[in-house]
């Protein structure tokens, strides 16, 4: 963590898709500062850019202009190499759909991780599994398949894959879109748990309002430019 | 449970079919390899189960067919040398067996030599009451297996003609069953008796036969004898089996039947396996891009490929043994022999296994699709 300060930071951003006459500039010059154990929302309508801003703040999408520090380190000047370790070691995904690999059971899908990602043995990287499977409330579904999985234990599963490293941050798109509302709350009330928990800094973007709540700080995003920060209480009243 | 064999056999009906394309691969390539070899022993059988360490022909003869009559004075020219303990003159020849009450003949092949204990030419698998037989004049031994195509019932006791005398036959051998000819074993003095190049030249043998004192010397007196007698085919016997075998091997496009073979074998088992592990590939890359955006090292996604394939070709090569067992057998019962041994069926194991691991290369192409940042769209 970065004490005081913000622990990632998006400075100047820009990014278009496209080329000469279909140029689409989608994030026009984006700064943010987030800081550790926040929970994040980024609002805005379809198309506006918000998974595009994710992505270039996560690492997975180079900007055209503009630096991105996470830990105090440039994202964007690291070597490939060297940013997919930092992914490795700092960040934790949650993306649209589930994304699990449908003929592995929950535990393995997890395990994998610990175990290709840090080289766990067998032994330790199956207790660590229990364990947040557990707190997931999916310890007796440990060894069921996706397909054997309701919707929302899916993303159960999906989340304890982001935060099973214990990340210093956890980025999220759309997390709650395929759930009903009963089981998007939960999968919420979990990410918001891992930022007081854990101190992790979580970012999610999503359209539904109702996640507004939930977040201690929302941005909305439209036409490429992103509002000033707003308490959730303001997003609530509207 | 190693999570590539996990997904193997949870979604089995998936790469089921790569499984068993490497089934078929192996099974035809070890069945046509072993049917090849069969009939490879046969062409050299009564060399390989036969006393002499040292064989002497024609010089230009490139197989036992291919040889032509030489003087018997050519055993003293072996005999000279003083590793050598013994030799002795070995008639063969083609001959053409006219079935019992039949109008049909069958093309055979003649093999006539001494008897005694010690000989050098009789097969060891003559025991010494048929030998004892065999020096009736007319008397004849046949492969158990060949008596249906001499027109013959039971063998023992029952007569026919070859080139046109009365022979006997007065006993029978197993395993010495021929490649488009029938042997048929006999005496010296049957054999010229039948063959009438050497009834008239009494002086001439087709083989001289030698054996040293320790077969080890061999070879060294086979290199003395090329240098000393040019105009002689000298070889031991390993080297004249051989000869005779690759002869075959190749002059009767045997040998290119079986690379065919093989060839198409692998090329079958490589088109399926390989775009089933592609399409396995194809259809997770949305799960790869999400490992790849935690950071996972791209060759843990590489090594699952790979490992998938090995998984594929142990299963297939498992599941092609028993099933080379049963049609070597079924074979057996048609009268064919599919030789098994342990070193052919590795090889064949190994370049399956070669051929799934190819496979499993050539699926790793979309793994350069792997884009994690689609996953944000």
């Amino acid at each position: 963590m970065a004490g005081e300060g913000p622990n990632l930071q998006g400075i100047d951003l820009t990014r278009s898709f496209g080329s000469g006459e279909t140029l689409t500039p989608v994030l026009r010059g984006i700064s943010l500062d987030l800081y550790p154990g926040r929970f994040y929302l980024i609002m805005g309508p379809s198309g506006c850019g918000k998974s595009t801003l994710l992505a270039v703040l996560s690492g997975l999408l180079r900007p055209d202009g503009g630096r991105v520090l996470a830990l105090g380190r440039d994202l964007w000047e690291m070597p490939e190499r060297e940013r997919r370790q930092f992914r490795l070691e700092h960040f934790g995904f949650i993306f649209q759909g589930y994304n699990l690999f449908p003929t592995l059971t929950a535990r393995e899908q997890l395990e994998m991780v610990l175990r290709w990602g840090e080289g766990a043995p067998p032994r330790e990287a199956r207790r660590r599994v229990a364990d947040i499977l557990n707190a997931l409330g999916l310890g007796r579904k440990a060894d069921l398949l996706p397909a054997q999985l309701s919707g929302g234990e899916k993303q159960r599963v999906a989340i304890g894959r982001a935060l099973l490293k214990k990340p210093a941050f956890c980025f999220a798109d759309e997390p709650t879109s395929a759930l009903d509302w009963a089981h998007g709350r939960h999968v919420v009330e979990l990410l918001h748990a891992a930022t007081r928990q854990q101190g992790a800094t979580v970012l999610a973007v999503a359209h539904d309002p109702r996640l507004a709540q939930y977040a201690d700080t929302v941005f909305h995003l439209d036409d490429g430019r992103l509002s000033e920060p707003e308490a959730p209480a303001a997003v609530a009243g509207r | 449970m190693p999570y590539s064999l996990a997904i193997l056999w949870r979604d089995r009906s998936r790469y089921l079919p790569a499984v068993l394309a490497v089934t078929f691969s192996a099974v035809l390539i070890a069945v046509q390899c072993g049917l090849v070899l069969g009939l490879l022993i046969c062409t050299s059988v009564p060399i390989d189960h036969a006393g002499a360490d040292i064989w002497v022909i024609t010089s230009d003869a490139a197989s036992m067919p291919q040889t032509y009559p030489i003087p018997d004075l050519w055993a003293l020219r072996v005999a000279r040398q003083p590793e050598v303990v013994r030799t002795e003159t070995y008639l063969l020849g083609a001959g053409s067996w006219h079935k019992p009450n039949q109008g049909s003949a069958e093309l055979c092949y003649l093999i006539g030599s001494r008897l005694d204990a010690g000989s050098l030419g009789v097969v060891r698998e003559l025991s010494p009451d048929v030998r004892a037989r065999l020096a009736e004049p007319g008397a004849v031994v046949v492969d158990e297996w060949d008596l249906e195509n001499l027109g013959l019932s039971k063998g023992v006791g029952e007569h026919a003609e070859l080139n046109g005398r009365r022979v006997r036959v007065v006993g029978t051998v197993r395993g010495f069953q021929g490649h488009n000819f029938i042997y048929v074993f006999c005496s010296l003095e049957t054999a010229r008796m039948l063959m009438p190049e050497f009834m008239q030249h009494p002086e001439m043998t087709m083989c001289v036969l030698a054996r040293c004192k320790d077969p080890a010397d061999a070879p060294a007196v086979v290199e003395r004898l090329r240098r000393l007698h040019p105009d002689m085919g000298v070889y031991t016997r390993a080297e004249l089996s051989r000869r005779v075998q690759m002869y075959w091997l190749f002059r009767s496009t045997g040998g290119t039947v079986m690379l065919c073979t093989i060839s198409l074998a692998l090329l079958v088992g490589l088109v399926v396996t390989s775009q089933t592990l592609y399409a396995a590939v194809l259809a997770s890359l949305r799960e790869y891009a999400v490992l790849d955006a935690m950071g996972i090292p791209r060759w843990r996604l590489i090594v699952l490929t790979l490992a998938k394939s090995f998984w594929i070709g142990a299963f297939g090569i498992l599941l092609a043994f028993p099933v080379v067992l049963v049609l070597s057998w079924a074979a057996l019962l048609m009268r064919t022999r599919v030789l098994l041994p342990v070193e052919m069926l590795l090889v064949t194991a190994a370049l399956t296994m070669g051929m799934a691991l190819v496979s499993g290369i050539s699926a790793l192409r979309p793994l350069r699709q792997v884009e994690p940042a689609t996953l944000l769209r």
